[in-house]
């Protein structure tokens, strides 16, 4: 069943058009990979998915519901949660807090005991259960990204955008992170992730979108896309005459 | 539940002073309450949010003059639903056509507000009615506005830690924080800092009503007076504006302190005033009730 239909998303900033008449279909439980180089559009495509920004066309149905130009806020409510490309956390609020807010405010829009318990569990899922009182400015680089992941889960979505939400991690802790997102994947939670670390991809996204210069290249399979002639022009420029 | 006993036995405290005051003093008290009120009211909104409002002014004198306008026409407790109103309507108006705008431009809008309402009174005093000045006969008592105030005080604070018990309390330190984040996890922007931004100046306007017959001759110069609004955002700064009793702390020393120094130093007050202000955001930017925590915490780690 389709989950998320995208249709010609298009948005220009002036005469630059970052997400160029893009098309894509998401179905329910699937993990689809989000690739190709730096600038081509890949996180203006998830702001347009996620309300912060507005499309300059194009159509976006979520279940059937069309959520074209919504306010971000509605559409976190219809249920997508996302994590930002720059972490971004709630700094002076505890872990506890942090993670309560999409519980509160989110499509259930639970309170009391409930919001406190769905909180509790996100962190649990990430590993922070240990810290529920700390101020989340306190916390480490690896932590602030949990912490992020943990409050996009809180929100129970149907739909989770991630960001490189595996940028910057070392050896160890992407090795951990990509289990975290595999357990996640058994839940029958959809994913769309911007991802650059081929490893990843490999493991986790049975099927790949690449963008390269706004364009939608390549859609399909990741071991057959990531192949494509057109796919390794767009990171390693074009032979040739070679 | 000590807590809660504590603050009735305070209120009924307070609330029995009058009889044993002298006209001074309560005049005195007055004042205290009514900053009191003023601080804990602005922080409802600015003090999460972290939007700095130079407004107070314009609510609180708008609610003075409602009263000059209204008290020989109408019963007292209807004068008083009447400016309670204006200010709800005012706020709501000006809320929706500013809560857009980010930072310092929003300082820089209330700030201008209040001189926008101030000139708008005086220009149609001077061409429409033709009488700048007007003067508040009522028989309300020191007592009466003393208790008026107070009650409106602890509604305030009431009121706050409610708040901040709730949905909205939580939503508005997430806005404080990081907008996106709240507007993403499914938090309204806009509602939200309308409704606190509206609360808020609604329990200005009232103070400024409540306190008004003790001016009895208003005049618009002289109810919005920029300098309520500078007082009201430094006593709270200096309390700690995110917290439910900072406020409190910071507008009765420094209400004290800048009447002795009005009395003491009649002309070098405002350049004291000045230099007041610089060494609270110098010496006290998350307010005294974070440093004293900080500094409980530090002894504790020494000594441990």
């Amino acid at each position: 069943m389709t989950m998320l239909h995208v249709t010609r998303a298009r948005k220009s900033f002036g005469g630059l058009v970052a997400v160029n008449d893009v098309s894509f279909d998401v179905a329910g439980g699937e993990i689809l990979g989000l690739l190709g180089p730096n600038g081509s559009g890949k996180t203006t495509l998830l702001n347009l998915i996620s309300g912060a920004l507005a499309p300059t066309a194009g159509r976006f149905v979520l279940n059937g519901q069309d959520m074209t130009g919504q306010r971000a806020d509605i559409i976190a409510r219809q249920g997508i949660a996302r994590t930002f490309q720059l972490v971004r956390i709630l700094p002076s609020l505890t872990l506890l807090e942090n993670v309560m807010v999409p519980a509160a405010f989110g499509p259930a829009r639970l309170w009391g005991e409930a919001v406190v318990s769905v909180a509790r569990e996100a962190l649990e899922q990430v590993g922070l259960s240990d810290r529920l009182s700390a101020t989340a400015g306190d916390l480490t680089y690896l932590d602030q990204k949990r912490l992020e992941l943990a409050r996009a889960l809180a929100a129970r979505p149907r739909l989770l955008l991630l960001d490189e939400w595996l940028a910057g991690l070392n050896p160890t802790e992407l090795r951990d992170g990509i289990a975290l997102i595999q357990s996640l994947s058994t839940t029958g939670i959809t994913i769309i992730m911007v991802e650059h670390i081929m490893e990843a991809v490999r493991a986790l996204c049975p099927r790949c979108l690449v963008m390269n210069s706004g364009t939608l290249i390549a859609d399909g399979p990741t071991q057959a896309v990531l192949s494509d002639r057109h796919v390794i022009a767009a990171y390693l420029g074009e032979v040739e005459h070679a | 539940m000590s807590r809660i006993a504590l603050a009735v036995v305070t209120v009924v405290l307070l609330a029995a002073i009058p009889g044993y005051l002298s006209d001074y003093s309560l005049g005195l008290m007055i004042g205290l309450v009514t900053y009191v009120t003023l601080a804990s009211a602005w922080a409802l909104f600015s003090g999460h949010t972290r939007y700095v409002s130079l407004a107070t002014v314009a609510f609180y004198g708008s609610g003075a003059y409602t009263v000059a306008v209204l008290n020989e026409s109408l019963p007292y407790p209807l004068v008083l639903l009447c400016a309670g109103l204006i200010g709800f309507l005012l706020a709501l108006i000006v809320g929706l056509s500013t809560l857009r705008l980010a930072g310092i431009y929003f300082v820089i809008f209330s700030f201008g507000l209040a001189e926008l309402i101030r000139q708008l009174i005086t220009w149609y005093e001077v061409n429409v009615t033709g009488t700048l000045g007007r003067y508040i006969f009522l028989d309300v008592t020191a007592r009466g506005i003393y208790w008026q105030m107070l009650a409106l005080a602890v509604f305030t604070i009431g009121l706050s830690a409610w708040i901040g018990r709730h949905r909205l309390g939580l939503a508005l330190k997430v806005i404080g924080d990081d907008e996106m984040v709240a507007a993403h996890s499914g938090i309204d922007l806009s509602r939200t800092k309308l409704i606190a931004f509206t609360l808020s100046s609604t329990i200005i306007t009232l103070a400024g009503a409540i306190a008004s017959p003790r001016w009895t001759y208003v005049e618009p110069s002289l109810v919005f007076n920029p300098t309520v609004s500078f007082l009201t955002v430094i006593m709270a700064l200096l309390g700690g504006a995110n917290r439910l009793w900072g406020p409190l702390m910071g507008a009765v020393p420094l209400f004290l302190l800048f009447e002795w120094l009005s009395v003491s130093f009649p002309d070098t007050y405002p350049v004291i005033l000045g230099l007041m202000f610089i060494a609270v955001v110098f010496l006290f930017p998350q307010g005294l009730l974070s440093s004293a925590e900080a500094f409980r915490n530090r002894l504790k780690g020494g000594t441990a």
